[in-house]
């Protein structure tokens, strides 16, 4: 084992007693509590105030500055913009009277995430989440006759190398395209066998998922996945809740 | 005057010191760690996606990792840190680590002296087996050095903002050095890559705001990216609609999830051991929704019937 | 004036950024690669300035002793100091010297090896000679046999927060070489000092804080979750199926249990949460173009 220094000891003491500290809030407020909570938050004060300054406002903004005054290109003078509407930011906090120069940083910084997260969420939240919600619902079984690696290997019971042996097995001629015939296959190991066996199941498992015909317990599942969405889409654009409804819930669900 | 009729039972027990439930739930977290249950664990469909996802790289492919946590979701997501980085490394797969969290760095360092810098689980690693490559030879993974197996790029705050900026500018957001200062140009590893797009794979490790999420909303459906990710339980119901969408290609959810990830990559760790206070803690939370719900119930059939 | 202005920006900045998504031109995401940065030296500067308003509403309180004004100093008192071990004081007067110094001595040793000599100021320094593991330094001095050629030299600490001096020599079979160099302790995010304040007293409370959370839902589930009516219920029973379900102990009660959970997860969870992603995803659209118009102006305070 690792030898500490003498000083890492002390602190892995200090440690146990702040955890300590802040553990007997459960028995009631305390100043031991008091104290390690103000503690805590003075130390992640400077904390923050020194990993933000070296990593992000020393190189994008010192450093910059640093490289125009020393004859560099003339992009390095373009750190004057948020130079002065940091100052701006500072002058809203230390002067009420010239308070309102604080609204051009707050409007550039507000309005550029707003036209950020105008376009991800149209593309990640609705458009990829409509797409998905759309998707057939009719979900056939997989066919182990012809299905390839990466269509098998999703299906339980299932791994890359299971999959890649049952396809080498199909090549050969010598597989039984059913779960039955995956279990019995000879290349498999024990352990192989074994993730097999325990994910066998007419429902949801092996069983239920390879064949020629429909995975019923998928297509119920898709019914129900997207009759869900679009009863809560009505629900939250449409207010389908009733009075009587609202009357019976009577606050929240959970409520004491 | 009458004497105050007495309180019943039920009453009583709605009312009692919730010092006590606390000093229950110390018990359920404490005892698990003394005495192991051992329970097998099975890894779920969204681990396993995220594990084959990671296994089909191939070596010499280069991923960007994105460690965005706290110390207070360490036991969540440091066990997953420690099976994909062993995971990674047997695989001699390059890192670009960086971090958006301003909590991050010291630990990202710390982890990257532990984990990156030494073996995790060298030859002769007791309870523990290498997979085989194509010769059929065990994969070990190794030291690897700075700047030559893998990049630390440091920390960048600016939230969604710096997330979309990586997607398109990753050199001019890291100011083309890295953590150390080392010029970006100067790092083989970093060779043609300008934006998140270029890289193989995004293993992201988030504890909330930013993370996965703005990961999905600000460059994985604009660049076409392929994102895997670890993440706490508390978040896991919110991030699957996006695995099951396809955006995200696999998903680890919490301390159990992260259990059944280090099971597949065959080295259990503390995420193992802290599974059995994942069990012992939920059966206490169980007991207590139906505890107080059955007195809820009597006192109120009580209150009818007078 | 004193909003249109700002109003006007946001309307020039907003429109940008929305317009560059589709604008796959040089000039545009090289401009809006500038606005990414200056908003990342924005973004900072707010928690620098946030910083300092803490110590603008505290110190006021200490003056006029209000309660737990004595708290307020060690809050002062640990942010003021936190902050001075963040500055890199070991670069003041020049950057610390990084590289070893070496001087090879030909044909002093026998035989087909080369011999390296470390020695260095920090007595328990470690060091790496090409691929080997770390090997410690004895009182600040080792003696090590290597194989003629081309060999990497680095010098650390085993604890964080110091610097690492490195090089490379080049030794034929009987050279000894004598290499020297120090670790110096760093100040500042990556220091010692820093990185020691972190490990014990923030990582600590950071944690602790989160882990209080445990107990309190614990209470609260014995306090307040009742199931009051039939929707109460139903969120009950599926809270209860995915604590079991998601916890290995579910798979040893039955193993349907974290089939069920996965279920749950899979076509219940999914279904609302997807709706209430696109109306979020809406909204947010609608706020955002609100923003961007002016229509919004709550972020700019009151005159």
């Amino acid at each position: 084992m690792t030898e500490l220094y003498f000083i890492d000891v002390v602190g892995a003491w200090i440690g146990i007693f702040l955890t300590l500290c802040i553990l007997s809030f459960l028995y009631k407020d305390n100043p031991f509590y008091k104290f390690a909570e103000h503690l805590f938050v003075g130390v992640s004060i400077g904390y923050l105030v020194s990993q933000q300054y070296y990593n992000v406002m020393r190189p994008k903004l010192v450093d910059e500055l640093a490289a125009g005054f020393g004859g560099g290109a003339w992009t390095h003078w373009l750190a004057l913009v948020p130079l002065v509407l940091f100052l701006a930011m500072v002058v809203k906090t230390v002067s009420r009277k010239f308070a309102w120069v604080g609204r051009y940083p707050l409007a550039f910084v507000v309005a550029l995430f707003a036209g950020l997260q105008i376009n991800a969420v149209a593309q990640a939240e609705l458009g990829a989440q409509i797409k998905r919600a759309m998707k057939d619902i009719d979900t056939k079984q997989v066919d182990l006759q012809t299905a390839s690696v990466a269509r098998l290997t999703p299906l339980p019971g299932f791994t890359p190398a299971i999959a890649e042996k049952v396809v080498a097995a199909r090549d050969a001629g010598a597989f039984v395209p059913t779960a039955e015939g995956v279990q019995a296959l000879p290349s498999l190991t024990d352990a192989e066998r074994g993730i097999v066996a325990d994910n066998r199941g007419t429902v949801k498992g092996l069983d239920a998922q390879t064949g020629k015909g429909r995975y019923w317990f998928g297509i119920v599942s898709n019914i129900l996945l997207l009759l869900g969405t679009l009863t809560s889409l009505l629900y939250f654009y449409f207010s389908l809740a009733t009075r009587a409804w609202s009357a019976r819930s009577r606050g929240s669900a959970c409520g004491s | 005057m009458a004497a105050p009729e007495p309180k019943h039972w039920t009453e009583k027990l709605q009312s009692f010191d919730r010092r006590w439930i606390f000093l229950a739930m110390g018990f359920a977290i404490v005892l698990p760690l003394l005495f192991p249950i051992n329970l097998p664990i099975k890894p779920s469909p969204m681990v396993q996606a995220g594990f084959y996802t990671v296994e089909a790289l191939q070596p010499g492919d280069v991923v960007f990792v994105s460690v965005d946590l706290e110390p207070a979701s360490t036991p969540e997501l440091e066990p997953y840190f420690r099976s994909v980085m062993l995971q990674l490394k047997r695989k001699n797969v390059k890192l670009v680590i960086a971090t958006t969290w301003y909590a991050a760095p010291p630990l990202v360092e710390r982890w990257i002296r532990e984990m990156i810098e030494n073996p995790i689980a060298p030859e002769g690693t007791p309870g523990y087996t290498a997979p085989l490559d194509a010769d059929g030879k065990p994969m070990y993974d190794r030291a690897y050095k700075k700047n030559e197996d893998y990049v630390w790029l440091g920390f960048r705050e600016g939230k969604a903002a710096v997330i979309s900026g990586l997607g398109s500018d990753l050199r001019g957001t890291f100011d083309n050095r890295a953590a150390d200062g080392t010029p970006l140009d100067a790092i083989p590893i970093m060779n043609g890559k300008k934006q998140l797009k270029d890289f193989k794979l995004l293993v992201l490790i988030s504890a909330g705001f930013p993370g996965i999420k703005e990961y999905v909303q600000q460059v994985q459906s604009r660049y076409n990216l392929r994102m895997v990710g670890a993440t706490t339980a508390v978040s896991t119901t919110d991030l699957a609609p996006y695995y099951q969408a396809g955006q995200l290609l696999g998903l680890s959810g919490g301390l159990a999830a992260a259990a059944e990830y280090e099971t597949m990559v065959g080295k259990p760790g503390l995420a193992t051991q802290a599974a059995d206070v994942l069990n012992v803690s939920h059966l206490v939370v169980i007991l207590a929704i139906v505890f107080g719900n059955f007195i809820f119930f009597v006192g109120r059939r009580r209150k009818a019937r007078r | 004036m004193k909003k249109q202005l700002p109003l006007l920006l946001g309307l020039i900045v907003g429109f940008f950024a929305v317009i560059e998504f589709y604008v796959p031109h040089y000039y545009v995401g090289t401009v809006k690669n500038h606005l990414i940065e200056w908003t990342l030296v924005l973004a900072a500067g707010a928690y620098v300035i946030g910083a300092i308003n803490i110590l603008q509403v505290n110190l006021p309180k200490v003056r006029r002793r209000a309660p737990d004004w004595e708290y307020k100093i060690v809050l002062i008192v640990g942010a003021v100091a936190m902050a001075l071990i963040g500055i890199k004081w070991h670069t003041f007067g020049g950057e610390p010297n990084l590289a070893i110094t070496s001087t090879i001595t030909k044909g002093a040793v026998a035989g087909d090896v080369a011999v390296v000599e470390v020695s260095s100021d920090e007595l328990d320094a470690l060091v790496n000679v090409g691929p080997t593991m770390a090997r410690p330094l004895q009182s600040g001095a080792g003696s090590f046999e290597v194989p003629p050629g081309k060999h990497s030299i680095k010098l650390y600490m085993k604890a964080a927060g110091y610097t690492e001096v490195t090089g490379e020599v080049e030794l034929a079979a009987g050279d000894r070489v004598v290499v020297t160099g120090s670790p110096t302790m760093q100040w500042g995010p990556s220091g010692r000092v820093f990185v020691w304040m972190y490990d014990h007293v923030f990582a600590p409370c950071n944690a602790t804080m989160f882990a209080l959370l445990a107990f309190f839902v614990a209470s609260a589930a014995f306090r307040a979750f009742r199931a009051r009516n039939a929707e109460a219920l139903l969120l009950l029973v599926a809270a209860i199926v995915i604590l079991i379900g998601r916890a290995p102990m579910g798979r040893s009660i039955h193993p349907l249990l974290p089939e069920v959970s996965d279920w749950i997860l899979d076509i219940p969870n999914n279904a609302g949460r997807r709706a209430i992603m696109m109306g979020a995803a809406i909204g947010a659209i609608a706020t955002g173009l609100r923003v961007i118009l002016g229509l919004e102006r709550s972020h700019l305070g009151s005159d």
